[in-house]
């Protein structure tokens, strides 16, 4: 198994532009199953063989769709997502990086009403090996990065969620999916969300968690596992705490990885997941042994 | 993150009816005396400048006559508040303040919403609020798409323990300033203090407005506004970041940059939000320094990354240079180490005394070693390492450290 998607996930593709006829045929070849897509001005087409509707609820007359990803332009995307809430897709993956900060807090307050699932803003995407892949991650060469196995990854850098996902399929050790929720300070799905879908999934027998400085989701992660209601074993890595006392930041392409209020800071983050049992990575190579000893503790592999 | 001076954040608020006080801006000592006069004598003279703690740096100064103004003004024009060189001033009503209040607009990841901050307790940073008197921060979730009402807003103030006229006043602020922080599109809107004056009214002692980077482009008027004072975010721009932010210039939408100098010697040019704090992070821990942080959006690399190598390139100082991002779903590698082959082989290095590390991978990650190979002293690496190989190597040939192996 694995979660929010495989082979058998209904996909609707919402804008049909440049970036959607680029993502489209590596998304199929992968195995997914893409039933219908949704530009505003090209409903009765067909592109790369996929009916093509002017709105979202004239694809859901026709077809069941389980999820949509946005390929769509940061500065639409709230209407686009909004649409798609209101048509009453249950999972929608935003792709956009920028979107504003008000209109993603639009859509996920609009999400939460009538509790459609939202992946991003600012996600890759997400892919379940061997079976399907939505957004941009694994790209063109989703085999380099990615093979079927017992690691659930969820990850706010799709960069990298990639690069674990390398490291561990070039050591031999496959995933059951990976989810890039996205690097944003407002996002839908956070940690605890996908922590709950991959506890109930019987393939994953372990989660490598990738955080980064600000906001509380990998504090509240922490406190989910250390309520027992993750009976995993989880690998965690957290960049950052090196650099708390530095007066610039290192890198500000991720909006939600600045530490406000005293909240978000990677060293409290960290000594609260270990303190709830989590095994935390100083560094990027001790993230293979430690999935290799969470695995032999799941009893898996 | 971009941040409005006090005045356009006083006019952004005063424009959605939250009382502000009388100012004027000046230049010189002479325009600040003659602000002061036009006051009524009284004044509170303050630095002009993107970033808070000035009273703290002694670049705020309440004045009394317009030739205490003069002295006063010249003196503050001479001072750097966190790194911002002091070129203008706000000349300010002096207000007769009976009681101080901290009002802050923001985005709450965690409840995914704006949250309204209050505290009886004002005058003081947040942070100090935040950590000493918790039970004097008020908190009021905002459902976006419905709105905040005024009366909700009084409610608001009377729950943190204001008499109801005073609730009421401060309601109003509220919600004034909660329309600012949404036509606007801010990150942050914040008032401190928030004063009771004479009569019960209540006044925005100072505001500051924070807007969002990712709304600019539905908010042309404000981002003019921004100028260049606003520095890199927490001082004002080196020459080598006016460099780049000239090379990124010239088509912005595409490969957007960003790119910070620091104090370091090694040029870090390696990209992505998260791969890139990591990266910086196992340098620091390799005892590396890094001189620069680097984001480049994905799309047609060549010219801007030849541009940027070589620009960096010049900065004295550096012992050596590493490039990198992770591997790509779709950003070409070619046409990444396109541009720096070309700009390496311009620079005529000689890589024993500047090392040159590069790792990249994805789609075209072939043609880019072919490309690589021709500059032979450079080093280039691809998926079979990891971000904390190159980083080890980048610093052991920089330093010099003996006997290191290449990963």
């Amino acid at each position: 198994m694995s979660i929010l998607l495989d082979e058998n996930t209904r996909v609707l593709v919402q804008g049909m532009g440049a970036e959607a006829r680029r993502l489209i045929p590596t998304m199929k070849d992968y195995g997914t199953r893409i039933i219908a897509g949704v530009s505003p001005t090209r409903g009765g087409e067909k592109v790369e063989g996929i009916p093509v509707y002017n709105t979202v609820s004239a694809a859901m007359n026709k077809h069941e769709i389980d999820l949509s990803v946005l390929f769509i332009p940061a500065r639409f995307a709230r209407d686009a997502a909004l649409e798609a809430i209101d048509a009453g897709v249950p999972v929608v993956n935003v792709v956009a990086e920028g979107v504003p900060h008000h209109d993603a807090c639009e859509i996920l307050t609009r999400a939460a009403k009538t509790g459609t699932m939202i992946i991003g803003p600012n996600s890759q995407g997400m892919l379940s090996p061997g079976k399907a892949k939505v957004g941009g991650t694994g790209g063109e060469v989703p085999d380099l990065m990615f093979r079927p196995g017992p690691v659930g990854i969820v990850s706010r850098s799709g960069g990298m969620g990639a690069e674990i996902s390398l490291a561990l399929t070039r050591a031999g050790i496959g995933q059951s999916t990976y989810v890039a929720i996205g690097g944003d300070l407002l996002i839908g799905a956070a940690f605890v969300d996908i922590l709950k879908l991959f506890e109930k999934d019987p393939e994953t027998k372990c989660v490598v968690m990738f955080g980064e400085p600000g906001t509380a989701r990998e504090e509240q992660a922490a406190e989910f596992i250390a309520s027992g209601e993750f009976t995993k074993p989880v690998v965690a890595m957290i960049p950052g705490e090196l650099l708390e006392n530095m007066e610039t930041p290192a890198t500000q392409s991720h909006t939600g990885a600045l530490i406000e209020r005293g909240v978000g800071a990677p060293s409290v983050k960290k000594r609260l997941l270990r303190e709830a049992g989590a095994r935390v990575a100083e560094r990027f190579s001790e993230i293979v042994p430690l999935v290799r000893e969470a695995l032999n503790e799941a009893g898996g592999a | 993150m971009p941040r409005l001076l006090e005045t356009d954040s006083l006019d952004l608020l005063a424009g959605h009816g939250v009382p502000v006080p009388a100012y004027a801006t000046a230049g010189t000592p002479g325009e600040a005396a003659a602000a002061v006069e036009k006051l009524g004598g009284k004044a509170v003279i303050k630095a002009l400048v993107p970033t808070g703690k000035r009273g703290k740096a002694g670049a705020v100064k309440f004045v009394s006559s317009p030739a205490e103004a003069r002295i006063e003004a010249g003196r503050i024009l001479g001072l750097t508040v966190r790194h911002f060189p002091v070129g203008r001033l706000i000349v300010m009503e002096t207000l007769d303040i009976r009681r101080e209040f901290f009002l802050s607009i923001t985005f709450d990841p965690t409840g995914r919403c704006p949250l309204v901050l209050f505290s009886p307790t004002g005058g003081v940073d947040i942070e100090e609020i935040v950590s000493e008197r918790p039970d004097q921060l008020f908190e009021l979730p905002v459902d976006i798409t419905r709105g905040l009402e005024a009366g909700e807003c009084a409610a608001f103030a009377e729950s943190a323990g204001l008499e109801p006229a005073l609730a009421l006043a401060c309601g109003g602020v509220i919600h004034a300033a909660y329309q600012a922080f949404r036509a606007a599109d801010c990150r942050t809107i914040e008032v401190n203090p928030l004063a009771e004056i004479a009569g019960g009214r209540v006044i925005a002692g100072s505001g500051v407005a924070v807007l969002d980077e990712q709304a600019l482009f539905r908010q042309p008027d404000l981002e003019k506004k921004l100028g260049e004072e606003q520095g890199n975010g927490w001082r004002p721009l080196t020459d080598l970041e006016r460099a780049i932010r000239e090379i990124d210039a010239v088509d912005p939408h595409v490969c957007a940059i960003r790119f910070n100098e620091l104090d370091g010697d090694i040029a870090f040019l390696i990209s992505g939000g998260g791969y890139g704090l990591s990266s910086f992070e196992q340098i620091t821990r390799e005892q590396g320094r890094p001189a620069t942080t680097f984001d480049i959006t994905p799309g047609p690399f060549e010219e801007k990354m030849y541009q940027v190598v070589k620009t960096v390139y010049a900065k004295p100082g550096l012992r050596g240079m590493v490039l990198s991002a992770n591997v790509s779903n779709f950003a070409r590698v070619d046409r990444r180490v396109a541009g720096i082959v070309r700009a390496l082989k311009e620079l005529d290095i000689d890589y024993e005394r500047f090392p040159v590390v590069v790792r990249y991978d994805g789609p075209g990650a072939e043609e880019g070693r072919r490309l690589m190979a021709e500059v032979p002293g450079a080093e280039m690496y691809g998926a079979e390492t990891t971000l904390e190989d190159i980083c080890k190597r980048i610093v052991d040939l920089a330093y010099g450290r003996k006997g290191a192996e290449g990963p």
